[in-house]
């Protein structure tokens, strides 16, 4: 099992990796779908290629971070379509990397607050 | 799917080919009816949002392609890497896999090296690259050890305990090399398997190389560990190769000196291949064991 120190190892995660689990945090989501949302929550700055996108996903998987699952829902050609969730290590992951990148936001505010007043 | 965007999804799917197989058969179906999609969408835009789509598809392939292929590579050298549950054999090959090859190949390329700058050469009094051991290959041979090991937890801790390895190593050797192996006899005889010197050497290596490997790659609690099958397998590698090489050396036509070995000679390459691969092997085989134990007993403790 991996422990909390072993986490931190791991931090600070890549933009595309970052946003990848960040896409599929709040439920599983299918290949096609995490494109379109990370270039939505990256404000069209991160457009992946989907050779990029599966290269990522492969690795995440292979790292146990994600898992993919068939959806009992088809896709237009009556297959199951296979879909994308995070793991408990994968949300540890992405947790642990949110709440760092909180506490370096909070701090530069804290200071850019600080020096105005 | 017609026009532009049709041509192009068949165009993907043919470059998919190029993927390695494994990849294709687990993501390669995925991946063009995702690219359909994406060509089926920029369609409704226009005809350029088409072409965009496919440039950005190009773009990124070599980079793609060389990554996936390489990972590939290196999952089949790596196959028995990955499972900590692996048994004994298993653990120990790998060991051999990383120690052995590592003194191999590393002692191969400097002798290699050696033969093309000084081919002809007798050892010790020419410019063989022996007497100028600014990088020493043991050091490199433990290095790559290390990393190979190292990759079964990480890409980080494989280069971390590589440089880990090196800087123990060398710094050491260095403070040795200053006292002891500058006065070393340069004719070897049996009684030099009892010189005391070396075990101590061996074993503060063993410590060192062996403690800063398990340091990085288990954490310290378990580096006493791998501190002490350094210990012992330098030491046991010091005292079965030792012989080999006394042995090569007093049987070769240079009468038991080694002022008198040529470089590039047969008698060369055994005598500084042979004992460093038994010596790697050696180390290896202490290093599966001590992974192999430390691993099982991490598994109780989960359970």
């Amino acid at each position: 099992m991996t422990s909390q120190t072993d986490i931190h190892d791991l931090l600070p995660l890549t933009e595309t990796t970052f946003y990848l689990l960040l896409s599929i945090a709040s439920g599983p989501r299918h290949g096609y779908a995490i494109l379109k949302d990370i270039q939505y929550l990256s404000s069209g700055r991160i457009v992946l290629s989907t050779g990029t996108l599966y290269g990522a996903i492969k690795r995440l998987v292979e790292q146990g971070w994600i898992e993919r699952f068939e959806n009992t829902e088809e896709d237009e050609n009556d297959r199951p379509r296979k879909e994308y969730q995070l793991t408990n290590l994968g949300r540890r992951i992405f947790n642990a990397d949110f709440t760092r990148l909180q506490s370096l936001v909070i701090a530069a505010q804290r200071r850019i607050s600080g020096e105005q007043t | 799917m017609k026009g532009i965007a049709g041509n192009l999804w068949e165009a993907y799917k043919f470059l998919l080919r190029l993927y390695p197989i494994r990849f294709q058969e687990d993501y390669g179906e995925e991946m063009a009816a995702v690219f359909r999609e994406g060509c089926r969408d920029s369609a409704k835009i226009s005809g350029w949002s088409v072409c965009i789509l496919g440039l950005r598809e190009l773009r990124d392939l070599p980079a793609n392609l060389i990554r996936e292929h390489w990972s590939e590579i290196w999952r089949k050298v790596m196959k028995t890497h990955t499972n900590p549950e692996e048994p004994l054999s298993k653990s120990i090959l790998r060991g051999i896999f990383s120690f052995g090859i590592g003194f191999t190949l590393i002692y191969l390329i400097y002798c290699l090296v050696d033969t093309f700058l000084n081919s002809g050469n007798t050892l010790w009094q020419g410019n063989s690259i022996w007497n100028r051991l600014y990088i020493h290959p043991t050091a490199l041979a433990y290095s790559f050890g290390a990393a190979i090991m190292g990759l079964k937890y990480s890409k980080r801790k494989a280069w971390l305990s590589a440089l880990a390895a090196f800087i123990a190593y060398t710094l050491f050797f260095r403070i040795w090399a200053s006292t002891y192996w500058a006065h070393r006899n340069s004719t070897p005889s049996n009684l030099e398997m009892l010189q005391i010197p070396i075990y101590f050497f061996e074993t503060i290596t063993g410590i060192l190389v062996g403690g800063v490997i398990g340091l990085i790659h288990q954490g310290w609690k378990k580096a006493g560990w791998y501190a002490l099958a350094g210990v012992i397998g330098f030491n046991l590698g010091w005292v079965v190769e030792n012989p080999i090489s006394i042995y090569l050396i007093v049987h070769s036509p240079y009468t038991g000196n080694l002022d008198h070995l040529v470089v590039g000679t047969t008698w060369y390459y055994m005598y500084f291949l042979i004992p460093v691969i038994i010596y790697g092997g050696i180390v290896g085989i202490c290093m599966g064991i001590i992974n192999a134990g430390i691993n099982k007993r991490l598994l109780i403790v989960d359970q």
